[in-house]
């Protein structure tokens, strides 16, 4: 059978560095083909290059029967090329169908007939088994909904060849399933898929070939069916992962933060977060796992002060620390590594000397009688330059923050919120958008913090970070927590019961009677871990 | 004191608050369309000086004030598609870009007036708008004046309320606008032309506002005077956020406008013992006013004020 | 790569050098030169020798000392409200208010330089200074107590509050101010004492270009030396952070703004005591959009805030020359400036990729010329081109 899509010796530089040098690629028609491979090896170029964002330097793209050179998007989309990004391509505040047309003015027409058009979109979606409404808006659908309406809008436009980028990142295992039932079914009516992903076992599951790329080449392709996660695993980093080790657990009486049936309030009225528990120790790490949006934002918002309880009480070592300001919140000793840096955790234009004294600049020793002792400053970031390995730009200290990478920008804010020894620590994402090997470096900065003392709440939606690292594990879903689990019990098939919604007992019960699980935990148990989340930043790709 | 309230004053009034209400109605309505893609654009007051200062140039050259709205709008056009270029190709801050399309404007308008006209005291007299007054319709009670007697372009300006609202609405290119302004990623995704619509909206601010400030000087003062404008422009800029980027709020809004307006200058010559300075000073204040009870943030497109780069 | 190239190198890396180095001087020089040559298509449009009007504007600010003290005069305003828009700027915030902060500042000076001026002048002098700043500060808290409470747009406020002042100040030369002798809408002259000594005699140059100077310096240690222009800035580069890092992001845009309109409002004290000595209707009409013009051309900081307003003042007042010298209406020098501004910030804007692009180069330069001294020094003859 004749690949429909094939890209021969497609380079792409920016700069002097390689994106992608002289890959070979080809997909047949109604094949699901895995892309694989770390952060920052590729993946995100090469598809931007075959859906016309970026022109390739060297090589060519041939796709259903013609040489192709897209000039922009619309080419791609013109000769049936789809693409569904990690982050939806929907707008919030427009309906379900108005997200499906947007862009269709030459082959729609000029005028909205919408009756019309909605009666287009529900014939299309039945014909591959999804339901879905025109008439809602998509702020008010659910994630799983959400991507059902790229699928589709997708599929409107006469998609023969679909990129889905990191598609199950933001579901539960079990919306999951639903998506690879769909995807199946796709391909068996012919549509040809390419999954960009880094999770071993779904590649494992769904895919029929799995093309590798490291450092921007090609390392194998590969059936499925005849290879293995160890053996992909090995393909893409090209050598075995030291994976940072956990020892000891929570000792149980020196309790450092604990919520009391804690409630909050989002925006639209509704609770963020209803009843939450939760205790952490000294010395001990407690991971959240949960799908993205389930109320991990908020849990660390309230601690750290950015957010206001609507009832319930929050202690830090016996203290009540609700309605607190953040700055003496900080001031008791707490750490906080936020979910997006660029938000919470940097300031962008600052150098990585001013970056350092974010929390302390009003205060000695970098502050003198109302004017700064620039020598201390200076003298604090070299130190934490040097203790964090933190690659700067030529400039060193004075390096822009923008400047870095993802991972060295995260450096930064561990740096930051770790070196003092915090009482309470909060990693959100931690190692989001960071290259493997900072994120082994943050990974053993975080048990270093623990082996010292500090209570650590990890908030985390990759399942084997929270496995790796800690001791107990709570499941949050739509702001209440389903059950806490000690280490030695989690499995994957458990935890994502508890994400779907069933609390921890049902879990157990559903669980035991399915005989399921027992392939996760062999796989987790022989030292197993899947490579990061995230894309690279632009910074990263341009660094 | 009794003036005030008889039925002809308020006839007058009304009458004038429709007409007062126009110039500001163009320009939110050209601005609404800019915003809506994205683009926000100080540089109104500046374009429909422009325009004001065009449209007296064009009429007094072809004897047609037509011809001359049609010249204040191709200025206006023009001088948009330098904001287009800095804002959208070159990516200033569009705040900046505008106070630097204000100032250019200025000195533009205020150097060709007397590089044309000469340094003169008596006015430039030139073909002006005159009222017209619609058959039939005008001759209805009070609704008939302050309705229908009104000169073309006013009938134009209300007549684009409910075609902007089609347009952005019901129409593909609306969609695009709106999705550009929210989501200019996704736009780009499904093949929009991100910067190609915003730089069209920008442009056909242009012409709004152009055609808006021609109808300060050729349709209500019938002349042109340094800085006529007043501050309009800005005003105009409130009114989109104050009707929340939709035509049919920025009505209201400019109406609104247009009472504040009308109402100060009748009370200045009803000689109610307030000095003129303070009632002159009554549309800004009530700028200002508006702007506080307005949640702007959660209702304005989400990518208002960022250029797009790829 | 020679010592040379690397200490040029690094120079251009270095965020702070980077300021003075040759590439940031070029854009304002190129700018200039280019808004001129514009200009002169104009001049040429209604029949003037461009090079003889040039000639006019620039070289008259030389031919004596009145002149160059004139352009000084000219820059103190400008220089003032430069800096109040630059400090608001830097929390990230646009305050185009600068007009009305000014005239705020002048009523209060001109209200108490009628009242106090036969006090010891060091004493009346003080006095008019403070109520300035106060009135600036009061008419920079009101925008900024709106934006910080009601998230209300300090771009329109602010110049909303510009016609507010307009209209206030003409009031008060019309009625309650009015001159004694009550012929103009004009107030009295203020008391002897409050008048500010010149700097120079025989010219009009008096001790508020020492206060702008002051005030320029003061400004950047503030800004860049100590922890509350630490907080300014955090505010303005990136709110979310601030917030984490404790800092309380209302407060601090509010105080911006006060301190902000304060130094607009000193600009009012030294036109009303170091120049006019009245209040007038119609009184520096544009200074505050003058500052704006000088801080979008000095990069928002003081120092260029500083040289730029001596630029701005030399085209003022070498446009009264050229225009009395060959008869061009002097108001050809605003689209001049606004040109000189589109174009400055244009080139800001591509001066990263110009950089990027001439770095490249060079390391692709010097790439090949280590290879072929490798070549060279294995003895190795080369027939054609590299690859």
């Amino acid at each position: 059978m004749d690949p429909i899509l094939r890209m021969t010796g497609i380079s792409k530089y920016f700069g002097t560095f390689a994106a992608n040098e002289g890959v070979d690629f080809d997909v047949l028609p109604g094949e699901i083909h895995a892309l694989l491979g770390e952060n920052g090896a590729g993946k995100s170029t090469l598809m931007n290059v075959l859906y016309g964002l970026y022109r390739p330097d060297k090589g060519e793209i041939w796709f259903d029967g013609q040489t192709r050179h897209f000039a922009s998007s619309r080419d791609a989309i013109l000769t049936g090329i789809g693409m569904i990004h990690q982050h939806f391509m929907l707008v919030p505040v427009h309906t379900v169908l108005e997200n499906i047309i947007m862009g269709m003015g030459k082959e729609k027409g000029f005028l909205v007939k919408e009756a019309q058009l909605e009666k287009e979109v529900l014939e299309i979606a039945a014909r591959y088994g999804m339901e879905i409404n025109p008439r809602a808006l998509v702020s008010e659908l659910s994630v799983g909904e959400q991507q059902r309406v790229e699928i589709v809008k997708a599929l409107f436009r006469g998609t023969k060849l679909l990129i889905m980028d990191e598609p199950t990142a933001v579901l539960t295992p079990q919306e999951t399933e639903e998506l690879f039932k769909t995807l199946r079914r796709m391909s068996d009516e012919g549509m040809s898929i390419i999954l960009i992903t880094h999770k071993l076992n779904e590649v494992m599951s769904v895919s029929n070939r799995v093309t590798v790329l490291r450092d921007g080449k090609v390392t194998n392709t590969v059936m499925t069916r005849d290879s293995s996660e160890y053996e992909l695993t090995r393909f893409m980093i090209g050598r075995e992962l030291s994976p940072a080790c956990r020892e000891g657990r929570c000792c149980g009486d020196k309790l450092v933060l604990e919520l009391d049936h804690v409630t909050c309030e989002g925006e639209m009225g509704n609770h963020t977060l209803e009843n939450v528990s939760l205790s952490v120790c000294a010395g001990e790490i407690l991971g959240i796992a949960g799908v993205d949006g389930n109320g991990q934002k908020e849990l660390a918002e309230i601690v750290v002060g950015l957010r206001a309880l609507k009832s319930g009480r929050i202690f830090l070592s016996g203290e009540e620390i609700a309605g607190k300001s953040i700055l003496e919140i900080i001031g008791k000793g707490i750490g906080y590594i936020p979910e997006d840096r660029h938000k919470r955790g940097l300031v962008l234009d600052f150098t990585i000397g001013e970056n350092l004294i974010l929390k302390d600049y009003n205060k000695k020793p970098f502050t003198k009688g109302g004017l700064f002792d620039f020598g201390k400053i200076h003298g604090h970031a070299d130190d934490m330059i040097k203790k964090y390995s933190i690659k700067t730009s030529a400039a060193g200290r004075e390096s822009e923050a923008r400047k870095l990478s993802g991972g060295n920008q995260q450096k930064i804010v561990v740096a930051r919120e770790v070196d003092k020894g915090p009482k309470l620590l909060i990693a959100v994402q931690p190692t989001r958008g960071v290259d493997i090997g900072a994120t082994e470096f943050i990974h053993k900065q975080i048990l270093k913090a623990k082996e010292n003392g500090t209570a650590v709440l990890l908030i985390s939606t990759e399942l084997s970070e929270i496995n790796q690292l800690s001791d107990r594990i709570a499941v949050v879903y739509k702001g209440q927590i389903m059950g806490e689990i000690p280490h030695e019990a989690f499995e994957e098939s458990l935890i994502g019961l508890m994400m779907a919604g069933m609390t921890y007992e049902k879990a157990m019960a559903a669980n035991r009677g399915t005989g399921q699980g027992t392939k996760a935990s062999e796989f987790l148990a022989d030292g197993h871990v899947p490579a990061q989340n995230a894309e690279p930043t632009k910074e990263q790709v341009n660094a | 004191m009794n003036d005030i309230m008889n039925a002809a004053f308020i006839v007058a009034l009304l009458s004038a608050a429709l007409r007062l209400s126009v110039p500001i109605l163009f320009a939110a309505l050209g601005g609404m369309f800019s915003e809506r893609s994205g683009v926000v654009n100080i540089g109104l007051e500046g374009i429909m000086l422009t325009g004001a200062f065009a449209g007296v140039v064009g009429s007094y050259f072809t004897g047609s004030q037509w011809l001359g709205a049609l010249v204040a709008m191709l200025s206006g056009i023009a001088l948009a598609a330098l904001f287009a270029l800095i804002t959208v190709k070159v990516q200033i801050n569009q705040i900046v870009s505008g106070i630097a399309i204000n100032l250019l404007a200025v000195g533009l308008t205020s150097f060709f007036f007397r590089a044309l006209f000469g340094i003169t005291t008596t006015p430039i007299t030139v073909n002006a708008f005159s009222p017209v007054s619609l058959p039939g319709l005008s001759t209805l009670p009070f609704v008939g004046e302050v309705l229908f007697s009104q000169t073309a372009l006013v009938y134009i300006a209300f007549l684009l309320v409910p075609v902007s609202w089609f347009i952005l609405y019901k129409t593909s290119w609306g969609l695009s606008i709106r999705t550009v302004g929210e989501h200019p990623t996704a736009a780009d995704t499904v093949g929009i032309p991100v910067n190609r619509v915003r730089t069209l909206c920008v442009l056909a601010s242009g012409a709004l506002a152009g055609l808006g400030g021609a109808f300060l000087s050729l349709g209500q003062f019938n002349m042109f005077v340094d800085n006529m404008i007043s501050g309009r422009g800005f005003i105009a800029v409130a009114a989109v956020i104050f009707g929340r980027w939709n035509p049919k709020g920025i009505l209201i809004a400019s109406l609104i406008f247009g009472v504040a307006d009308a109402l100060q200058i009748r009370l200045q010559t009803a000689g109610i013992g307030i000095p003129y300075q303070f009632l002159l000073m009554f549309p800004y204040l009530l700028t200002v006013v508006a702007l506080t009870g307005i949640v702007g943030k959660t209702v304005a497109p989400k990518a208002l004020g960022k250029a797009y780069a790829k | 790569m020679s010592a040379l190239d690397k200490r040029i190198k690094d120079a251009f890396l270095k965020p702070g050098a980077r300021r003075w180095s040759v590439y940031s001087l070029l854009v304002p020089i190129v700018s200039v030169l280019l808004a001129l040559v514009l200009g002169s298509v104009l001049l040429l449009f209604i029949g003037i020798n461009p090079l003889e009007a040039y000639w006019y504007l620039i070289f008259s600010n030389f031919s004596n000392t009145y002149n160059i003290a004139e352009v000084l005069v000219k820059a103190t305003p400008i220089a003032l409200t430069g800096l109040a828009f630059t400090f608001a700027f830097r929390t990230g915030l646009f305050n185009i208010g600068g007009e009305g902060q000014m005239f705020a500042g002048a009523m209060a000076a001109v209200f108490v330089g009628l009242k106090t001026g036969h006090l010891p002048a060091f004493v009346t002098i003080g006095l008019c200074l403070a109520a300035a700043i106060v009135a600036g500060g009061i008419w920079g808290f009101i925008p900024g107590v709106l934006k910080g409470v009601f998230g209300s747009s300090e771009i329109i406020v602010t110049i909303m509050f510009n016609y507010v002042a307009v209209y206030l100040l003409s009031f008060l030369v019309d009625k309650p101010l009015r001159e004694a002798a009550g012929f103009y809408p004009q107030t009295d002259m203020i008391g002897e004492n409050a008048f500010l000594p010149f700097l120079i005699q025989n010219t009009r140059l008096h001790i508020g270009l020492v206060v702008a100077i002051i005030l320029s310096i003061l400004v950047y240690v503030v800004l860049w030396k100590t922890p509350l222009g630490f907080r300014l800035r955090a505010v303005g580069y990136n709110p979310d952070g601030a917030e984490y890092a404790g800092i309380n992001i209302r407060r601090n845009m509010i105080l911006a703004m006060v301190i902000s309109g304060a130094l607009a409002g000193v600009a009012g004290f030294t036109e009303i005591n170091g120049i006019h000595h009245r209040m007038m209707d119609n009184f520096s009409r544009n200074v505050g959009f003058d500052g704006i013009a000088a801080s979008l051309l000095g990069g928002a900081t003081p120092g260029g805030v500083f040289v730029s307003s001596i630029l701005l003042g030399m085209l003022q007042t070498g446009a009264s020359a050229m225009q009395r010298g060959v008869g061009v209406p002097a108001n050809i020098v605003s689209i001049i400036q606004a040109l000189i501004i589109i174009l400055v910030l244009a080139g800001n804007m591509m001066r990263p990729k110009l950089e990027m692009r001439l770095k490249v180069k060079r390391q692709e330069r010097e790439e090949r010329e280590e290879r072929e001294a490798r070549k060279e020094s294995q003895g190795y003859q080369e027939g054609g081109t590299d690859a």
